[in-house]
């Protein structure tokens, strides 16, 4: 963006909504690396506009709730990492917004994300714009010793083209996460999502269309592909987040547990159950029944 | 002019009439503590005006095309060479995209490869060589930034120059393990500077610069001054191995378009090839993009912190445009 551009975005976004909101995320710590970007892609301004528009999502639509913020810190590298569903991936921006509105001072998440995002056009794109990164081990470390706070779903794609009946079934845990925590001594903070399965209930879906077109499966829905491109529109039901305790994996497992795959699998597979009870107590609670 | 000291470096330079050759052949014949002899090398038959005021006793200039084994041979048999005791050779190898088309890619990685014989041959101590970033491939799944392990572009479908280019570079880490001659491969970023001819200065050196819609990769180029002190600091301490070297911009390349100040329109991807190919039969611009696909989609930043800790080089030039 030029400059003019940029002062232009500002006054529009302040008159949208978010003047204060704005004011707030200035303190928000951004390694600029001369242009107003940093070496990720991440664009101040990017970064604010969909902020302001994932707040819209986050009050009126999703209308989230959210416990445990004391547990992610202030500063310093950590990795957030959730359960995944509901086929776009609005659970990663209502956590990231969430944190900016919960936090003082704010603290972006840098989400990790499927590779196939950024070759397409436009939507790879927005992606770096947002400070979202393509999940690569060497990025992934990049942001550790940057202390950024990384968001990772260990499940991966998989995770959120499950069929509805499967919902809240918490897929096998990839390891990548486990490793890199142990290697650069960061915190693992455990965080459950409840309500985003029920915002796209995939009915089944069909891997050799979803090759076709790039995508891991071509999902259908009770509104897609029947409505078109508006069937992905995703339904209102309300979310539930909860960030539990911050693990300390490199005090409870040696540095050489980063290199044996059977350990990292086990710690993975630990961490999975962290997750998946964190997601049956938040599941209970929604619905009523005793915790 | 003071007389030369004896006793210090004595280097051939290899396409010393391009652009960054002959900035790199006057850079040494100045340096009067470190070097003693210079021996430019190039196709063009006459000396080259900008070569005219340079002493005999220091400067040498050779007309020979490296390409052909017979120039290479006369070259290095050649009494002039053997008199000077040549010690270090800069192969400035494939400096421009579009120029050497007139030249088969697998002969030029030929000449590289009988060079680096020659070199051993005569007990040449050190060899730098210019390579690229052109070399690493670059996919969705590219991390934002680049080190000196990064892979490779071994695609096949890649276009016939990259991957000759990536041939010259791996021939020349076949000899990282060599004692004579000890090889320095550098890799700099898109080079930006006058008469360059990289891939990016062609591309932002056209009327219009055109680039494809939905993608802004972020990109790191170096100036071709910084090139030239890094190859420099490269001939003083003659390392092995190989060194990525960027200059301390980072951003998209929307960004260093803007800053040439001239008209950048972003085209979907069919329309581009031939847009391209207009605009090259017009004469409006040099930079051939359909050997470039996957350069104007995914990021190409390198990782320096090789060549800052193990020979304390920083690029400081920032990226301007206008000045000379």
């Amino acid at each position: 963006m030029t400059p003019l551009q940029r002062g232009l975005v500002r006054r529009a976004l302040g008159l949208l909504d978010g003047a204060r909101a704005l004011e707030r995320l200035d303190g928000m710590p951004f390694r600029d690396e001369g242009f107003g970007y940093d070496r990720f892609g991440l664009e101040r301004e990017g970064f604010w506009g969909a902020y302001l528009g994932a707040r819209q999502l986050y009050r009126r639509w999703f209308r989230v709730r959210s416990t445990g913020h004391e547990h992610v810190p202030r500063e310093g590298r950590a990795i957030l990492f959730a359960n995944h569903s509901g086929l776009l991936p609005f659970d990663g921006a209502m956590i990231t917004v969430d944190l900016l509105e919960r936090l003082s001072p704010p603290r972006a998440t840098r989400a990790i994300v499927d590779h196939f995002a950024f070759a397409l056009p436009w939507v790879g794109l927005f992606m770096q714009r947002t400070g979202q990164v393509p999940g690569t081990t060497r990025n992934f470390a990049d942001l550790l010793r940057q202390d950024e706070l990384v968001l990772v779903f260990p499940e991966g794609t998989r995770a959120i083209v499950k069929p509805f009946r499967e919902r809240y079934r918490l897929r096998r845990f990839n390891v990548g996460f486990v490793e890199l925590a142990l290697e650069h001594e960061a915190p693992v903070i455990p965080v459950s999502v409840v309500g985003a399965e029920e915002q796209a209930p995939i009915l089944f879906g069909s891997k050799a269309l979803g090759r076709k077109l790039g995508m891991p499966i071509f999902p259908v829905t009770p509104t897609f592909p029947l409505l078109g491109p508006l069937g992905l529109i995703p339904y209102p039901s309300r979310y539930h987040i909860a960030y539990g305790e911050p693990i300390w994996l490199h005090r409870e497992y040696p540095r050489e547990a980063s290199r044996d795959p059977a350990a990292l699998q086990a710690i993975a597979e630990r961490l999975r159950q962290r997750v998946q009870d964190m997601v049956d107590l938040g599941l209970r609670a929604r619905d009523g029944r005793a915790s | 002019m003071s007389a030369p000291r004896r006793g210090g470096r004595r280097i051939l330079v290899t396409a010393a009439t391009s652009s960054l050759g002959r900035g790199f052949c006057q850079d040494l014949y100045a340096d009067l503590e470190h070097v003693d002899h210079v021996f430019a090398v190039a196709e063009q038959e006459d000396l080259p005006y900008y070569f005219r005021d340079l002493h005999r006793d220091r400067f040498t200039y050779w007309s020979a095309n490296l390409l052909k084994e017979r120039h290479l041979k006369d070259l290095f048999l050649a009494e002039r060479f053997r008199a000077q005791g040549i010690d270090q050779i800069v192969h400035f190898g494939f400096l421009r995209t579009t120029k050497l088309l007139r030249v088969p890619p697998g002969e030029a990685v030929e000449g590289t490869r009988r060079l680096l014989e020659f070199a051993q041959a005569s007990g040449i101590e050190h060899l730098v060589y210019l390579s690229g970033c052109l070399v690493y491939r670059l996919r969705p799944w590219t991390s934002a930034v680049l080190d000196e392990q990064a892979e490779l572009d071994f695609d096949p479908e890649s276009d016939a120059w990259i991957r000759a280019r990536v041939d010259a570079d791996l021939l020349c880490r076949t000899f990282l393990d060599q004692d004579r001659p000890r090889v320095t491969v550098v890799r700099p970023g898109p080079i930006i500077g006058r008469n360059v001819s990289s891939h990016l200065d062609d591309l932002l050196d056209g009327y219009l610069v055109t680039t494809l819609a939905g993608f802004d990769p972020m990109i790191r180029p170096i100036h071709s001054s910084d090139v030239l002190k890094a190859i420099h600091r490269c001939v003083d301490a003659r390392p092995r191995g190989v060194f990525n070297v960027a200059g301390p911009d980072v951003a998209p390349l929307s960004v260093f378009a803007r800053l040439t100040g001239r008209p950048t329109v972003a085209l979907p991807g069919p329309a581009l090839r031939p847009v391209n190919r207009l605009q090259r039969l017009l004469g409006l611009t040099t930079c051939d993009l359909s050997t470039l696909p996957n350069w104007l989609r995914y990021p190409c930043v390198l990782d320096t912190s090789k060549i800052e800790e193990k020979l304390d080089f920083r690029a400081t030039h920032h990226i301007k445009f206008g000045e000379s």
